[in-house]
């Protein structure tokens, strides 16, 4: 097993990451590898996407 | 799951703190100035980038509506894309669609046709989202008015990054006719909280429409497209595939490399019901889509439970 220190900018990603996690259910990644961690994802939900379509308003 | 944002910040700062701690003894270095840990602030707009496939939609269909018998109406496009630090990156334009409701003054798009194609495109990408709203204007107004900021700014408020860009299309116009010499687009962000539209830079970089393979079968979408929506929530997996000028929709069933495959052709519903390698037409006799799943769907399952049954017995004889 190896244990490495992280840096300071992955720290700041992988607290960004949980954080965006936490508030707007972005996914974490992690390199199926060796389950490190990669980022985090920019996926939107279906649900999200459809609701900002159907509430798009009339224009004029 | 209910997480309570304060403990879990504790949580944060507190495992920071340690792995600072720890940091500091192993490499005997100074630490590191601290990090503000202020979750990061979504990016302001400051480009719209156009692929040069939905630039070319833009225009093509702004010139094909002005000499279309609806050409005096205003017409309209939702752009999806994706966001990368400050720019929205438009790679789909998805049309305003032959129901929308529209006239010289206004015009609504034909939003359920569009929610399905959205989920079309987005089985490949679900970063695709969207990013704004483009409409035209009579002669040269190429402004928003201010009928556009009441709903606009409205509806920026309630989106993940509280802005998006908003397009303005204009034709030169000859008397009472549009004239698609002269169509030009002008570009706005607003976002939430703004009083007023900020001018947007725009440019245009090689890529497709996403969005142009559906073109072909948007009638087909705006026919079938409250039934399909249902459908969509209705089942877990539910796949859209383009096949012959029509679209396949496929629902995975409970059992294994079963499902149910419905074509949308021509004004056409075919069903099929796939039993492994098997392809088996089904005829429910019923011109209601949603309703024919469900019948199709009802007989499968009497068939299942009788097969249940039939191995029931055997094992009890």
């Amino acid at each position: 097993m190896d244990f490495r220190t992280v840096t300071t900018e992955e720290r700041q990603k992988l607290i960004n990451a949980l954080r965006g996690n936490a508030e707007n259910n972005l996914a974490i990644l992690m390199d199926r590898r060796d389950t490190s961690f990669v980022g985090s994802s920019e996926e939107v939900s279906d649900d999200e996407v459809i609701s900002a379509i159907q509430s798009v308003p009339c224009h004029y | 799951m209910n997480i309570r944002l304060p403990k879990l910040y504790d949580w944060l700062n507190r495992l920071d703190a340690w792995w600072r701690r720890d940091t500091i003894v192993a490499a005997k270095v100074p630490a590191p100035a601290p990090v503000p840990v202020a979750p990061s602030a979504p990016c302001r707009l400051e480009r719209v980038v156009l692929s040069a496939g939905v630039a070319s939609t833009l225009f093509d269909d702004y010139a094909a509506h002005c000499v279309s018998p609806r050409g005096s109406e205003e017409i309209g496009w939702i752009l999806m894309g994706v966001r990368q630090d400050g720019e929205a990156i438009a790679l789909a334009a998805l049309p305003a669609g032959a129901g929308r409701d529209a006239s010289q003054v206004h015009v609504r798009f034909n939003a359920d046709a569009q929610a399905v194609a959205s989920r079309i495109l987005r089985q490949k990408d679900k970063r695709l989202q969207i990013l704004g709203v483009v409409h035209t204007h009579p002669g040269d107004m190429c402004q928003p008015s201010s009928g556009d900021f009441t709903g606009d700014s409205a509806w920026v408020a309630k989106l993940r990054h509280g802005d998006a860009v908003f397009g303005i299309g204009t034709a030169g116009w000859n008397g009472q006719v549009p004239s698609c010499g002269a169509l030009r687009f002008f570009w706005y962000a607003l976002g939430a909280g703004d009083t007023v539209y900020r001018p947007l830079p725009a440019r245009v970089e090689a890529g497709p429409d996403l969005a142009a393979p559906l073109r072909p079968i948007w009638p087909i979408l705006e026919a079938n497209a409250v039934e399909l929506e249902s459908l969509c929530r209705l089942f877990a997996r539910v796949q859209f595939d383009r096949a012959e000028e029509g679209l396949v929709i496929r629902i995975a069933l409970a059992r294994p490399q079963n499902g149910l495959r419905v074509l949308l052709k021509g004004g056409e519903a075919r069903y099929y019901w796939e039993r492994g390698g098997e392809l088996i037409a089904v005829d429910p006799r019923e011109p209601q889509l949603e309703r024919a799943v469900f019948l199709i769907l009802a007989e499968l399952a009497k068939e299942q439970a009788s097969e249940f049954r039939e191995v029931h017995a055997l094992v009890e004889s």
